[in-house]
């Protein structure tokens, strides 16, 4: 991390906008993770605690000292987890919870310590684990080891909160003495809340009755609990901030003005006072209150949809005016603050701009740059956002949010409504979706029609009941505004939830401009809102959904798509989750029926278990690609890219082919998929080359042709493709073919290695350990065991999974057949017991039974059909050994013991010794008994030798059985 | 002899006799209209679907008769149901989930009217669990129309030409009337 001046952060900035970058910007470094997250400072400010997602999929909590330059890793978290937040305890603990990936969400969040290194000391081992249920309430971080700690209490159903005063170890051992209880006590609080800067106290109840949610509070040095207000389907806001006086509180209210504003507010009298601040033209959306003051600080509002904060103190106006002079674009959140040590941790951020985090030393007027959100994007340049404003036919001015590409404009306008409608809003933010479509040339227009919230009681009201009316109008209004300013030759219509009703009512009230919609996740019948649940019908639900559709009665068939079918003249791609709770598929499914009623053109990707909406990365990636395939398909617009791009370009065509093909996220449509394959593999995709060659490997869609799939199997190999070239060595391998070729197995395999495929590791371990095709080299094969073995070690510390037959029969075959001498012998010998575990030097083998087994006489099940060391030479006859262990080591029944077992035949002649079969078997000491058998698969023409061999995992001998078979002993 | 106990054993018995009177059906198989011109007016069709997380035991429907789905119709995943039944009202009684859990409804949300000589869709019975420990699922009768056409087209193709499909579940629909005017008006 670097130290930058302020004024070397303004030029780094104009670096950065004006390098000549990439083109096409692939779509998975848009939509992914964000690389760092959830920074928080320590109570002194001196420490910085943060969220790093690390390139293996794992991630880290971090620790950061601004004043040494140096980072320690904290935790290590497996992907399996997703940490959900942590606090200070003090400086030397934090508090963290988390939560398992495959959870539910209604699950019960993990919670745990971490206790920060002392000086001298690693960070190893510094977890512990909070079996308790409870939360914390507030960490008091300017108190040593002391937090406060909330738990339920209550019997059954009962809810009966408790809160307690705690040190790390009282939370750990489960000590809640009662003379750590504070005595706040509030009748059915279903939650307290701690204001630790005035020492105030909050709770809130239910009243069932009354239906009202109430805030109380308790100031300090007083015992009885005030009432602060009630909550009863208010149709204003009203959010306290901060006790700023004698019973008096700061809130932000639209109750008495149309805008939400800062006033002072008194409980007691349930009256406002004092209007403090209000915007002319948006609502306020947070304010902050100085401490030593007690005044507003600031104030922060949506200011052309970007966050923009009023500061009142000089202080704050300091430190804000240090981050924005970056770039007056850009928008600053302040995530963490400590005003007592006058340190900030700030996240500035545009929509073109993913965001860079930074810490803010007061004390030194220093700036540093801690992280940034997304780097891999560094080196594209994103589209910026423009606004637009228009005035309504109401006399309400509309904004829309312009994002124009930076280069390549195929001269496209997307019209991009947003959903809800009601109390919902577009943001200049930075939104993957947005710089994907930009990048691939489109514009794309959003809107903020009446209804959207941040504008005001009356502007959002002007909404309801406006769907297909006013919100298309004032779409309509904000879409003339663009073409005015610039030429667009094609439009389409694209939006999800609200916005692919309204995606599709915009094509149909002018379907001239509209060459194609795009609906997702939609609602196109509107009465069907009224019924599409038997718990839908209810007269509260009817109720809640005409406050925002209107009422059943004034619904037309104007209003709703499936009623206008005939109207829609663009082709439509519909997007649709069966797991959709909020829309519903039958919304989409009923579209769909009467477009194909009507035979209009109309693609679906209805996908399976996803809702309203994609939720994760890749689901956002290929329903992203498909909209692009979708766009430039109806609109005719040129694929041609520059070389650069065309790796891209197949990779999405590869995406879109394991859609159709594997990924049974839509109704497998194999044709489709290989037709998708075909193209990305004509533009040199390697993965898509692979498929091409597998399916002429089986003769699926494309001619059986051996030949020709070798030929795509090497392309896809030379173009770093890791599975192909394991294919292709494994077909050298083929002990039947004629092109049977070690060397080129070796080099295959080690080819696969080093592009990434990690199942041919142990194959190369074998390779390099045995000098099979290559040369023996004790340094390689045991790196690569090494390898092999982090692959199956999930964490540290962790145990190992042995699955895998491949796994444990190659390891027996490196360990009794490598001719390693001396150190190597003993390094390799080494890997396996840190691996398996160490050798009983009296560990044993005793034979209980031996000879011919199988089905015969009176019985049908298998069995012994006789104890003898002479076998008939006869296809089917298994010879089968029965055994168990011998130890003088003491040890529990959970303890494991592995041994080899060796199997092999052996003719006349020398030459003619084969071992069948190796196994890494483990022996748990109190089950008895075990057995390992063979079966003779072919007639042998001589006296044949088949031997059974134990061994310990160092390869020393533990006991053989040999078996004589032959004609003679035929019956 | 204790009251509680009386009362108990009567309880069972009408509880037996109740379960004892139901007719176990199960949904047809065959693509033809077995509703006899004599009985026009007195037997419709019941289509319904249940989308289920994990196969039920039974379903019960009461009314003009008692009904009860077994297993073999409630399958995990989603399941179509087509029954030629009595016209009359109806209410869904009960889900048994497993030999312990019963579902009870009996009220007016899963009520529905089975019009003569039509084939009704009733709804989707939605049953799926809504947390990790959540041993019993969230019921609720959900109005895939489109999706119960599609299938009646797929499947019983004979049968919908024979009869006119109507929303016979909760609230009111014009889906089936929508395809119906449209589809006339394409075939004048």
């Amino acid at each position: 991390m670097r130290i930058i001046n302020r004024t070397g952060m303004f030029f780094l900035g104009l670096f950065f906008s004006h390098q000549l970058l990439a083109n096409l910007i692939p779509i998975e470094k848009l939509f992914q993770a964000p690389e760092v997250a959830l920074y928080t400072l320590s109570p002194d400010g001196q420490q910085v605690a943060y969220y790093q997602l690390m390139p293996q999929g794992h991630s880290e909590l971090r620790l950061f000292e601004p004043s040494t330059d140096v980072t320690t890793k904290l935790l290590h978290v497996d992907s399996s987890f997703v940490l959900k937040s942590y606090d200070w305890i003090d400086n030397d603990t934090i508090y963290l919870t988390f939560r398992e990936e495959t959870a539910k969400r209604t699950g019960d969040l993990m919670k745990g310590f971490v206790s920060l290194p002392k000086q001298g000391n690693t960070a190893d081992n510094n977890f512990k684990y909070i079996a308790a249920s409870g939360l914390l309430l507030n960490s008091l971080p300017d108190q040593t080891d002391r937090f406060l700690f909330m738990r339920d209490e209550g019997a059954g159903d009962n809810i009966d909160l408790k809160i307690y005063t705690l040190t790390t170890d009282d939370l750990l051992n489960q000590r809640f003495a009662k003379n750590n209880r504070l005595k706040l006590h509030l009748d059915d609080a279903l939650h307290y809340y701690f204001d630790r800067q005035t020492e105030t106290w909050f709770a809130v109840t239910f009243s069932e009755k009354k239906g009202e949610l109430l805030l109380h509070y308790l100031r300090k040095g007083t015992e009885n609990w005030q009432k602060f207000y009630a909550w009863r389907d208010n149709d204003y806001r009203f959010e306290p901030v901060a006790l700023i006086g004698q019973d008096k509180f700061l809130v932000l209210t639209n109750k008495e003005t149309d805008l939400v504003a800062a006033y002072e507010f008194f409980p007691a009298t349930q009256t406002l006072g004092k209007l403090l601040y209000e915007h002319e033209k948006y609502d306020l959306q947070a304010a902050t209150v100085s401490p030593e003051t007690g005044k507003l600080s600031s104030v922060s509002y949506f200011r052309n949809s970007r966050l923009h904060t009023e500061y009142f103190s000089e202080k704050n106006h300091k430190k804000s005016i240090s981050i924005e002079h970056f770039d007056a674009e850009k928008q600053v959140y302040l995530v963490a603050a400590n005003e007592e040590t006058d340190r900030y941790i700030y996240l500035v951020t545009a929509s073109n701009f993913p965001g860079v985090y930074y810490y803010v030393d007061g004390t030194t007027d220093t700036t540093l740059k801690l992280g940034s959100v997304l780097p891999d994007l560094e080196k594209y340049r994103l589209a910026p956002t423009e606004t637009l404003h228009s005035t309504n036919d109401l006399g309400f001015e509309v904004e829309g949010l312009l994002t124009r590409p930076v280069n390549n404009s195929n001269q496209t306008l997307l019209v991009m409504p947003h959903g809800g409608p009601i109390g919902v809003r577009d943001y200049d933010h930075f939104d993957p979706q947005i710089q994907y479509l930009a990048n691939r040339g489109f514009s794309i227009l959003r809107v903020n029609f009446t209804g959207s919230s941040g504008f005001g009681k009356n502007f959002l009201g002007q909404g309801k009941g406006q769907f297909g009316r006013q919100i298309e109008k004032d779409i309509g209004l904000i879409v003339e505004t663009a073409r005015q300013k610039y030429s667009y030759q094609k439009a389409c219509s694209i939006g999800s939830s609200y916005g692919g009703y309204s995606a599709t009512m915009l094509a149909i009230k002018d379907p001239e401009f509209y060459q194609c919609i795009i609906a997702m996740y939609g609602i196109y019948d509107l009465p069907l809102l009224f019924n599409s649940s038997n718990y839908k019908v209810t007269e509260s639900y009817r109720e809640s959904i005409t406050e925002i559709v209107g009422s059943d009665a004034a619904l037309t068939q104007e209003d709703s798509p499936i009623y206008l079918v005939d109207k829609i003249k663009a082709p439509l791609l519909l997007i649709a989750g069966y797991a959709d709770d909020i829309s519903g598929i039958e919304q989409s499914n009923r579209l769909k029926y009467m477009l194909n009623l009507y035979d209009k053109n109309v693609d679906t990707m209805f996908y399976y278990g996803v809702g309203h909406g994609q939720r994760t990365f890749y689901g956002e990636q290929h329903q992203n690609v498909y909209i692009s395939e979708f766009l430039h398909k109806h609109l005719n617009l040129s694929s041609e890219k520059a070389n650069a791009d065309v790796a891209i370009i197949a990779n999405e065509l590869a995406i879109l082919g394991d859609v159709f093909t594997f990924d049974r996220v839509v109704k497998k449509d194999s044709v489709r998929g290989f037709n998708y394959y075909k193209k990305s593999s004509e533009l040199g995709h390697p993965r898509a080359n692979f498929n091409i060659g597998v399916y002429h490997e089986q003769g699926i869609h494309l001619e059986k042709d051996l030949a020709k799939a070798q030929e795509y199997y090497q392309i896809a190999s030379e173009n770093g493709y890791g599975k192909a070239s394991f294919v292709l060595a494994n077909r050298y391998k083929s002990s039947d073919s004629a092109e049977s070729d070690l060397a080129a197995v070796a080099n295959y395999m080690e080819l696969a290695v080093e592009q990434g495929y990690d199942e041919a590791i142990l194959h190369l371990a074998e390779a390099k350990c045995l000098g099979i095709g290559t040369t023996q080299n004790s340094q390689e094969c045991l790196s690569l065991l090494e390898k092999d073995m982090d692959l199956t070690t999930r964490l540290p510390n962790q145990p190992i999974n042995l699955s895998g037959t491949f796994r444990l029969k190659t390891t027996a075959k490196i360990i009794m057949e490598n001719k390693f001498n001396g150190l190597a012998q003993q390094e390799i010998t080494n890997f396996v017991t840190n691996r398996y575990g160490a050798i009983d030097p009296t560990f044993a083998i005793k034979v209980s039974n031996y000879g011919l087994y199988g089905k015969g006489g009176w019985s049908s099940r298998e069995r012994y059909l006789e104890q003898t060391y002479q076998i008939p030479n006869k296809v089917g006859s298994q010879i089968r050994v029965s055994y168990g262990f011998e130890s003088n080591l003491q040890t529990g029944p959970q303890q494991f013991w592995y041994y080899i077992i060796r199997w092999s035949y052996k003719g006349a002649s020398e030459k003619d010794y084969n071992v069948l079969s190796y196994k890494i078997k483990s022996a748990q000491y109190h089950r008895i008994i075990r057995s390992t058998s063979i079966e003779i698969t072919e007639l042998k023409n001589e006296d044949t030798e088949y031997k059974v061999e134990f061994f310990q995992l160092d390869g020393t001998f533990l006991k053989a059985l040999s078996f004589n078979v032959s004609d003679k002993h035929n019956p | 002899m204790k009251k509680s106990f009386i009362r108990t054993v009567i309880f069972l018995f009408i509880l037996a006799s109740i379960v004892g009177c139901a007719q176990t059906v199960t949904t047809l198989t065959e693509d033809s209209d077995i509703i006899e011109p004599a009985k026009i007016s007195d037997t419709g069709y019941l289509l319904m679907a249940i989308d289920t997380s994990s196969t039920l035991q039974e379903l019960h429907i009461s009314g003009e008769a008692s009904l009860k789905l077994t297993s073999k119709d409630l399958r995990q995943g989603t399941n179509y149901i087509l029954l030629n039944v009595e016209a009359g009202n109806y209410t869904l009684d009960k889900i048994v989930i497993s030999n312990f859990r019963v579902a009870e409804f009996n009220n007016e949300y899963w009520s529905f009217r089975i019009k003569p000589g039509a084939i009704n869709y009733i709804g989707e019975v939605y049953a799926h669990n809504v947390g990790w420990f959540d041993k019993t699922p969230r019921f609720e009768l959900v109005n895939n129309a489109s999706m119960a056409l599609e299938f009646m087209e797929d499947k019983f193709q004979n049968i919908l030409q024979s009869r006119k499909i109507i929303y016979a579940g909760p609230g009111e629909d014009n889906f089936f009337s929508l395809v119906d005017n449209v589809s006339k008006k394409a075939s004048q």
